[in-house]
């Protein structure tokens, strides 16, 4: 059962979608003196981004406030990399999801909610350390991460390989079949791969370090593309994003 | 079926929460005020409000009474006057108890910071009882019956007073125009 009612208002007053409140800009305002200024549209059409400037500045600073920081589940930001947009999840243990855009947002943040709360909010303040390490490694300054890690949305032998996985140092890498023998289970080759599909944390648990025993890659959560993209980062063969 | 997070409520209802508020408040200042303490309310009341809870039931209220929190405030810091002015003509059976004309008149109707014109603004050259009934209908999307119970009267005549203000600002859009 898919919850649809939040989407739609008691009395639809314009045809347009509500999903146009984040998409609008203001090139799609009339102008002065264009004509056809209707007010209903100014009252309740799609947000002008001037609103949405607005709305964002002033939930920015209410969250900046001790006394909210501390209702918040999990705070999440979008952060621009070499390997496209990525979705960074803090809560206040630690880092709990890194998101590739190849994933749907509103599906991970209804992950993380399901997992630690219902109140995921949209905050560069708490995610910051996150986002400043992850822009020193994609810069080619930093090759380990100092982060607390909240392990939340995994667990059993899955939590174990994605442990595991912070033993491979930058710029080398394992064979599934070796990370299954590493952990004592060496028949246990193919939930290792599932483990590392289902990471919830990828790149600071660098899941991408585990191939395949003929060096080919297996399955990675951002997609070939990406892991090969990282792999021939950290292996030194790309020239460094400044 | 577990609550969706709440980014989705914010990023579906804020902008119109934020309208809403500019409807309530002649300062766009103490709208975004009311805006604030709406967001945080509903921070702070996400977590405990029941699966099955009517959201847009819900957010209005919470919006109504940070409107409303703002509007005392303001009353209270008011100086103080000899004589108290009459509630401006907001009509029997008026719920917000014709508080919504505290703040005044907005010094420069209708011109927006970048020549555009403010339709949210020119709200308050309306009658109130205009103002609200186009408040809760169209910038909210009640339905007119839900307005009546807001604003009194009969749901038809939540419907005139709609459709009044709306011509009204269709005028005064055209005279602004350069």
């Amino acid at each position: 059962m898919t919850r649809a009612p939040l989407m739609t208002r008691t009395v639809p007053t314009t045809p347009g979608p509500p999903e146009g409140f984040a998409s609008a800009g203001l090139d799609s305002q009339p102008g002065p003196g264009t004509g056809g200024a209707v007010p209903e549209d100014r009252l309740s059409g799609p947000a002008s981004a001037l609103e949405e400037s607005m709305v964002a500045a002033l939930n920015a600073e209410v969250l900046a406030r001790g006394d909210a920081t501390e209702l918040v589940d999990a705070a999440y930001t979008l952060m621009p990399s070499p390997m496209g947009e990525l979705v960074v999840v803090v809560t206040d243990r630690g880092l709990l999801r890194i998101g590739f855009d190849t994933e749907e947002l509103s599906a991970v943040l209804t992950e993380v909610a399901e997992a630690v709360g219902p109140v995921v909010v949209e905050d560069s303040g708490m995610t910051r350390t996150v986002v400043a390490e992850l822009g020193e490694y994609f810069a080619g300054e930093r090759r380990s991460f100092d982060i607390a890690l909240d392990l939340r949305l995994t667990r059993g032998f899955r939590a174990e390989v994605q442990q595991a996985l912070a033993d491979i140092p930058f710029g080398s890498t394992m064979s599934y079949a070796e990370m299954a023998a590493h952990l004592g289970n060496p028949k246990a080759v193919r939930a290792v791969g599932t483990a590392c599909a289902k990471n919830p944390i990828p790149l600071i648990l660098p899941c991408h370090r585990i191939v395949r025993s003929d060096g080919s890659f297996g399955n990675y959560r951002g997609g070939h593309d990406r892991k090969q993209w990282v792999l021939d980062f950290e292996a030194g063969s790309l020239p460094l994003t400044g | 079926m577990k609550k969706p997070p709440f980014d989705e409520l914010v990023r579906t209802h804020s902008v119109r929460i934020l309208r809403f508020c500019r409807s309530m408040h002649a300062q766009p200042a103490d709208a975004e005020d009311a805006y604030s303490e709406a967001f945080l309310a509903a921070l702070r009341g996400y977590a405990s409000l029941p699966e099955d809870a009517n959201l847009e039931a819900w957010l209005i209220t919470i919006a109504r009474h940070a409107c409303i929190d703002v509007h005392r405030r303001n009353a209270r810091r008011a100086i103080p006057v000899e004589q108290l002015p009459e509630p401006v003509g907001t009509g029997p059976g008026n719920t917000w108890s014709g508080g919504f004309s505290l703040g005044g008149r907005p010094e420069n109707p209708g011109q927006g910071s970048e020549g555009e014109i403010d339709v949210f603004a020119l709200l308050w050259r309306l009658t109130d009882r205009q103002r609200e009934a186009v408040a809760y209908h169209h910038v909210w999307g009640l339905p007119y019956a839900e307005v009546a119970a807001q604003v009194g009267g009969t749901p038809a005549a939540a419907r005139r007073a709609a459709a009044d203000g709306i011509a009204a600002l269709r005028r005064m859009i055209e005279e602004e125009r350069p």
